[in-house]
C-alpha cells in the first residue's frame, strides 16, 4: 500500500458512525485497506483468499517472498482482528465457520481515500 | 511406480495454480504463455485499486497456498525462460522457497541442447558432492560413448557410484562405470539423470524426459527427495544394477 494517505478531508464525507480519526486508525492497517480494496470488485470472497493477497502484498513491500508461515499469520490476523472489526462497522459480513466474507456497506469516500477508481 | 512413464504421469497430475493479480492484461497473458507448456494453470485476477505491478500467488494441487511474490521479482527470476531450480539458486532471491513451488516442474518440447544443459547441471552437482549414486539413461550407446570421458572422470571422483542405462547391446568397458544394457526396453525412450545426493538429501535432483518425437523431449525435473528415491528404486528393481 502507498504510505501517502492522500487527502484526509474526503473521509469527513463518509457516512459512518466513526470519526475521521477513528477511520484513519482503522485504515492505517495494511490488511484492512487491502480487504476493503479487494472487496470492491470481489464482493463475495473468502478469508483464505484475503490472507493470500495480504501475504503477497507484504512480500511486495519487503521485496521478498511470502511463504506458508506468512500466509498463516495473515490468516490468523484476519480471523481474530481485521474481519470481526470490519464486520462491527458494517463494512462486511464474515462467517468464520465457512470462512466466507461478503461486502456490505463501504461508504464511497473510503474508496476515494484508498485510491480505488470507482468510475471505471 | 512401475515404469518411467508412470513417474511422468504422476507429476503431470499435480497441477499447480498461479494467480496473477494485476490490471495489466499484457503481463498476465505473457505469464500464461510462459507456463503453457508446464503443469501450471495461470489465472488472471485484476483488482481495482491494487498497487501495480501487482503480484502472483501460487497454490498447490490441493489448493493450498504455497507462496507469493511481486511480479517484479517473479519476472526477474523467470526471465527469459523457466530455469531449472538449481540455476535459480544463484539469483539471490529466497530461492529455497521458490523451489518449493516450482518443484516437479513439467516441461514440454525440450530439445537436445536444453536437455544437455540441464543434464550438465546435475552431473556438476554430483561432481561437487563427490558421493552418492548417479544414474544416467542415455537411451542409446552412441550418445554415451560421446560422453565417455566425462563419465570416466565422474567415476573417479570421490566415492561417486555411476551407472549408465542404454537400450543397445553393450560389450565394451568403461572404467569404473557400470553399464546396464536392456535392448527393447523403456530405456530407449527416456533420457534421465538421477542423483541421490550422497548423504545430503538437499542435493537430490533428477531429470526425466520421454523422447516423444525425434529430438523433442517431454518430462520434468525435481529436487524432491522422495521422487528422486522413487526413481532410483524403480531403476534398481527393474534392471540389473550392480
Amino acid at each position: 500500500m502507498d504510505d501517502d494517505l492522500g487527502p484526509v478531508g474526503v473521509l469527513e464525507e463518509a457516512d459512518t458512525h466513526l470519526s475521521v480519526d477513528e477511520l484513519l486508525r482503522l485504515l492505517s492497517v495494511p490488511a484492512t485497506r487491502l480487504t476493503i480494496i479487494y472487496l470492491y470488485d470481489h464482493p463475495d470472497t473468502t478469508a483464505d483468499q484475503l490472507a493470500a493477497i495480504i501475504a503477497a502484498n507484504d512480500a511486495v513491500s519487503e521485496a521478498s517472498m511470502a511463504t506458508e508461515s506468512e500466509y498463516d499469520r495473515a490468516r490468523t490476523h484476519l480471523y481474530h482482528s481485521t474481519l470481526p472489526r470490519l464486520e462491527d462497522h458494517g463494512f462486511l459480513e464474515f462467517d468464520p465457520k465457512a470462512g466466507t466474507v461478503a461486502k456490505r456497506n463501504v461508504p464511497e469516500p473510503i474508496y476515494t481515500f484508498l485510491g480505488v477508481d470507482t468510475d471505471e | 511406480m512401475n515404469s518411467l512413464c508412470d513417474a511422468i504421469d504422476a507429476v503431470e497430475r499435480r497441477r499447480s495454480n498461479l494467480t496473477v493479480y494485476t490490471t495489466d492484461d499484457h503481463v498476465a497473458g505473457e505469464l500464461r504463455e510462459q507456463f503453457s507448456t508446464v503443469n501450471v494453470d495461470v489465472v488472471h485476477n485484476p483488482v481495482t485499486g491494487l498497487r501495480e505491478p501487482g503480484f502472483v500467488v501460487v497454490r498447490g494441487p490441493d489448493g493450498a497456498f504455497r507462496g507469493a511474490l511481486g511480479l517484479d521479482q517473479f519476472g526477474a527470476v523467470l526471465s527469459p525462460e523457466i530455469h531449472p531450480p538449481w540455476e535459480l539458486r544463484d539469483t539471490g532471491i529466497e530461492t529455497e522457497d521458490l523451489f518449493d513451488f516450482l518443484e516437479n516442474t513439467l516441461f514440454a518440447a525440450y530439445d537436445r541442447r536444453q536437455m544437455l544443459a540441464t543434464t550438465r547441471e546435475i552431473e556438476d552437482r554430483a561432481w561437487r558432492v563427490g558421493d552418492g549414486r548417479l544414474y544416467t539413461g542415455f537411451q542409446r550407446k552412441t550418445p554415451f560413448l560421446e560422453q565417455r570421458d566425462v563419465y570416466e572422470r565422474l567415476a573417479g571422483r570421490g566415492t561417486l557410484s555411476i551407472t549408465v542405462f542404454i537400450d543397445d547391446d553393450w560389450d565394451e568397458t568403461v572404467e569404473d562405470v557400470a553399464v546396464v544394457s536392456e535392448p527393447g526396453s523403456e530405456l530407449g525412450d527416456f533420457w534421465f539423470v538421477v542423483f541421490d545426493g550422497g548423504n545430503d538429501e538437499r542435493q537430490c535432483c533428477a531429470l526425466l524426459a520421454e523422447e516423444r518425437s525425434e529430438g523433442r523431449y517431454y518430462g520434468f525435473w525435481t529436487y524432491e527427495s522422495e521422487r528422486v528415491i522413487e526413481l532410483i528404486d524403480h531403476l534398481e528393481r527393474t534392471y540389473d544394477v550392480p
